[in-house]
């Protein structure tokens, strides 16, 4: 009689979770044509939904809104989902002129605002831009335009700088955040170079915050790299190398790294050491038929990776020597999952580039591994 | 956003295959072999059964006649050839290539009657246009052979000699078989007195929607799912026709007219369908070739030229998109190329045959990626068959070309030696070679601009040197052949991130190839013949960087073709095997395409006159599981039925 109350309070924390955090959406719509404002009805751009990142209950994409050609057919946006619902917030981060922010792709938080890159027109100079966005209010707050030359790629958010990643070379940049001015990469103060072997070119795909340390991916012609810095100076610590052409980084669930490599179709656990140390070891490597990883995100308890060239999400075990596969997704054809994010251990949202919605996974979508 | 790179490259890579085609390289002009029939250098046994231009080269020789009664494409040919690798993006119609020894398509030569042929505004051809039916051989010379056939020679090259007129006639065959696949040819043939004259023309036909299977989940389940190819469809016409009129005791006025047009879906890969995007093709060469002897001398002097075009509708980058609309545009490109040569040859002293060709000519290309260039092409060339005693054969050759700007010398030599002039050792034949050369980047690479794909102007040649050794046994019933090889490659042309997202075509990647080739014949009693090749290939890339030492993608280390056929009088019929051993599907050893083992089978009989019946069946296993670069499956089980006849 007295494990009763204990059993029925477990039930009903179990069930409670469940009815508080209702699944995904199978399909999740995205705003589209008119709603993305192109800059030439006859030929507008599409969703080209890219990162993710999650605040408040709801999963906020970034939209490329790029035409079949890769030219882009309107202003940047971020999109705020409700999963189990739809999508609450649309929120143009293309200023007065709808050209400030063009082909948004990488989103993060710091907990209370979210913050955009802009890659800008590949064909051309505008649209290079961070983009500050309060999520409560669903509006663009402020906008650092970048030169033609600083398109940002990925991003991390400090208590005083958000870093962006370039993706024309192996360099970071910085944005005061109280300012919101360009900090490192400014006149007066010259941009993170980061020492990438390369012959062709180098870019910086990811980065990441974890406590006061930076964490840089480097994707070269000749090698990838994962960098730790200090995130207040942007002083490179130390560095390992990862596979082929690295993607994304991700905090693991046990404090670790964990990096995806699509030139190699490897995912690498990087370990911080003492004294700013940091080592990478290969995880895992993806079979044949899994092709371009391009996305890696945790859960609470899993690593979550992305393959846009074979339309998989794997959910992977990495408190295991090697990783584990535990189970797998299958997307349709032509999709090609893009950033995945984990809403627990068994439910994602994934964004696919090439479609024109979201995805919502949960575990009757995920076929296991046999034990 | 440049984690799109990565995605983009490879799309790039995959796919529409008409993008891949605007990728080619163009080739250089060469020669058609003027050496007579009884040319005064003819020490050996009995005639090399290679190239004529390429007299000692490794080589094979495909007589499209064994063939007969089965539905064969000019990829499948060259399938029972060591140091052939052939790739296709699918089934009947869809694009076909053909690469040797570890060379890239593009660095393969394919001649028609002498003439290159080439992709509109690239270098790679498109097998899948060439009418089988239309050919009476194909002979396949290995090695870097620019010295003897011009640039682009790197891996190879294939020659595809089409029929000739032999006697007055007429024949015609039809096949029906699965996935809505048909073909129907015909041909009439004259020659009587110093004229001769063939037509045939050849229809092609296919659904393309035949059933495979995919893994959908490959981390954590072996098994496949069952899907069903769609936008496979092609549809093709082809003619050809051959005159040759003796003008005189010495002198040969020969004209080849070579058409063709079709239409076919672009699938995409089975990962990103496009099943709104189409390609239609058209296109033709007309040579004429005038040639004659002057005393001990013979001398050819040939024309040449050819037209192409390619449209593409609903193709872009990655998808596919509606044709018609703004966002969608028609994608054109014409090609052209007009040529001239002259070749002399001419005893010198008792051990030599010389021959110099001078060869010039201009290729012209349009389109709505690449806007309009030309460039002209130049060659000068000498070769020399030099009789040494002890039965020694040396064929030295030398060939300097102009393409465009870029100037540079081919040389090469070959050698063969029969070590036994008596006893049972006769047949046993040593060979070697070596050769240097180069590719010139195609008119595409150098110019084609479609956003996010750029051009480079600026584009150096690929250079490749190669040495070969060999061993044959040319007998009455049986012929051996064994050849090992060593290339190196530089100044690759590949195609590397422009940032932030663009790719552009840079001279950055080195290799070397190595490999193997093992082939055998033999003539069984009851009109059976057995054959077998093998191909060994280690293909590994020296760029620096994480690719340093892995192998190059897509060339699979070990391929093996085994087939018997018999051909009575009455009752014909094969079996074959073909296996391609695993091999990379990226740039560092880590993501492998499976092995694939491919049974095929036919029999047949002539049920009156000359009218036979055939019933032919590939992929007996009914493996839907096959697939072929960039993740574009293959057929599985299909039948078809062929009737043919002579009259």
């Amino acid at each position: 009689m007295r494990r009763t109350p204990i059993l029925l309070f477990a039930l009903a924390a179990a069930c409670g979770s469940a009815q508080h955090t209702p699944p995904p959406l199978n399909t999740i719509p995205l705003p589209k044509g008119a709603a993305l404002k192109p800059y030439d009805a006859a030929n507008p751009g599409t969703p080209h939904p890219y990162n993710m990142a999650q605040i408040g209950g709801k999963v906020f994409v970034a939209l490329g809104n790029l035409r079949p050609d890769y030219s882009v057919g309107g202003p940047g946006f971020l999109v705020g989902v409700v999963p189990s619902q739809g999508f609450k917030d649309v929120i143009d981060l293309g200023g007065a002129d709808g050209r400030q922010c063009q082909n948004s792709g990488a989103v993060r938080t710091d907990g209370t605002m979210l913050y955009v890159t802009c890659s800008g027109d590949f064909s051309g100079s505008s649209g290079r831009a961070l983009v500050e966005v309060d999520p409560a209010a669903a509006k663009a707050t402020r906008t650092r335009t970048l030169a033609a030359d600083q398109a940002p790629s990925g991003l991390a958010v400090t208590a005083n700088k958000v870093w962006m990643g370039l993706s024309s070379s192996a360099s970071l940049i910085s944005v005061d955040r109280t300012t919101f001015a360009l900090a490192d990469g400014s006149d007066t103060h010259q941009a993170i170079a980061l020492e990438c072997p390369h012959k062709i070119y180098a870019y910086v795909p990811d980065l990441l915050t974890v406590g006061s340390d930076l964490y840089a991916l480097c994707s070269s012609d000749q090698a990838g790299v994962i960098f730790r810095l200090d995130s207040s100076t942007g002083a490179v610590r130390d560095h390992a190398n990862v596979g082929a052409t690295p993607t994304a980084l991700a905090a693991t669930p046990d404090g670790r790294l964990a990096v995806v490599c699509s030139g190699d179709n490897t995912l690498w656990i990087a370990t911080p050491g003492q004294g700013g140390t940091v080592t990478a070891q290969l995880a895992h490597t993806y079979a044949g038929g899994t092709a371009t990883l391009q996305g890696v995100r945790s859960s609470a308890r899993y690593v979550f990776t992305t393959a846009s060239g074979s339309n998989t999400v794997q959910k992977i075990d990495v408190s295991v020597t090697p990783a584990k596969v535990v189970a797998e997704a299958s997307m349709n054809a032509g999709t090609a999952p893009w950033d995945v994010a984990p809403l627990n251990d068994d439910e994602v949202v994934v964004s696919g580039s090439l479609s024109d919605d979201l995805t919502g996974l949960t575990a009757v979508d995920f076929k296991t591994a046999p034990q | 956003m440049p984690r799109a790179f990565a995605a983009l490259r490879r799309s790039i890579r995959f796919a529409p295959p008409a993008l891949t085609a605007l990728a080619l390289a163009a080739l250089p002009a060469r020669g058609e072999e003027t050496r007579r029939e009884a040319a005064p250098i003819d020490v050996v046994v009995q005639a090399p059964p290679g190239s004529v231009r390429a007299p000692a080269a490794e080589s094979t020789v495909v007589e499209t006649s064994a063939f007969a009664g089965e539905v064969r494409s000019v990829a499948e040919l060259l399938g029972s050839s060591p140091g052939v690798s052939l790739h296709a993006l699918g089934g009947p119609g869809q694009t076909a290539t053909v690469s040797l020894r570890g060379a890239t398509a593009d660095q393969s030569l394919v001649l028609l009657d002498g003439i290159p042929l080439h992709g509109p505004g690239g270098g790679a051809v498109d097998l899948s246009t060439l009418p089988a039916t239309l050919l009476d051989r194909v002979v396949v010379s290995r090695g870097v052979l620019g010295a003897q056939f011009g640039a682009g020679a790197l891996g190879g090259v294939v020659e595809l000699v089409p029929r000739k007129a032999k006697a007055r006639g007429a024949g015609a065959q039809l096949s029906v078989g699965s996935h809505g696949t048909a073909q129907l040819s015909g041909d009439i043939e004259f020659a009587e007195g110093g004229a001769s004259a063939l037509a045939a023309a050849e229809l092609d036909t296919t659904q393309g929607d035949f059933p495979y299977s995919r893994q959908l989940t490959p981390e954590v389940s072996p098994d496949y799912s069952d899907f069903t190819r769609e936008n496979a469809d092609a549809r093709r016409g082809s003619a050809l026709v051959r005159w040759a009129q003796q003008l005189g005791a010495d002198t040969e006025l020969a004209v080849l007219l070579q058409a063709g047009a079709g239409v076919h879906g672009l699938p995409g890969p089975y990962t990103t369908p496009t099943q709104r995007s189409r390609a239609l093709d058209q296109g033709g060469l007309l040579g004429a070739r005038l040639r004659g002897e002057a005393g001990s001398a013979a001398w050819t002097v040939r024309a040449w030229g050819r037209i192409d075009r390619l449209e593409l509708r609903g193709v872009q980058v990655v998808e596919d998109c509606a044709d018609g609309e703004p966002s969608c545009p028609r994608l054109s490109q014409r090609s052209m190329a007009a040529h001239g040569e002259a070749e002399l040859g001419f005893p010198f002293g008792d051990a030599h045959w010389l021959r110099v060709t001078a060869a010039g000519g201009e290729e012209w290309i349009a389109g709505t990626s690449t806007g309009p260039h030309r460039r002209g092409v130049a060659s000068l060339a000498l070769m020399d068959d030099v009789r040494l005693p002890g039965r020694v054969s040396v064929h030295p050759a030398l060939r300097a070309e102009l393409v465009g700007a870029q100037a540079a010398v081919s040389p090469g030599i070959a050698a063969a030696w029969r070590p036994f002039s008596g006893g049972p050792l006769v047949p046993v034949e040593l060979r070697a070679g070596a050769g240097l050369s180069f590719r010139p980047p195609t008119l595409t690479e150098l110019y084609l601009d479609q956003g996010v794909v750029l051009p480079n102007p600026d584009l150096e040649p690929e250079h490749a040197w190669s040495a070969d050794a060999g061993v044959r046994w040319h007998g009455q019933v049986l012929t051996i052949s064994a050849a090992a090889f060593y290339s190196r490659y530089r100044e690759l042309i590949s195609y590397e991130l422009s940032p932030p997202i663009r790719v552009k075509p840079l001279n950055v990647a080195r290799a070397r190839i190595a490999g193997l080739e093992l082939q055998a014949a033999v003539a069984l009693p009851q009109a059976f013949v057995a054959e077998a090749s093998y191909t060994y290939l280690d293909a590994v890339s020296l760029r620096d960087g994480n690719q340093d030492g892995h192998h190059l993608s897509y060339r699979p280390p070990h391929r093996l073709f085994a087939r018997l056929a018999r051909r009575g009088d009455r009752i014909e019929g094969y079996g074959e095997a073909s296996f391609v051993s695993s091999m990379p599907r990226d740039s560092f050893d880590s993501a492998k395409l499976p092995a694939q083992l491919t049974l095929n089978a036919g029999l047949g009989a002539r049920v009156v006159g000359t009218l036979w019946l055939d019933l032919e069946a590939k992929n007996l296993l009914d493996d839907r599981t096959h697939e072929d670069l960039f993740q574009y499956p293959l057929p599985g089980f299909t039948l078809a039925a062929l009737a043919r006849a002579r009259f």
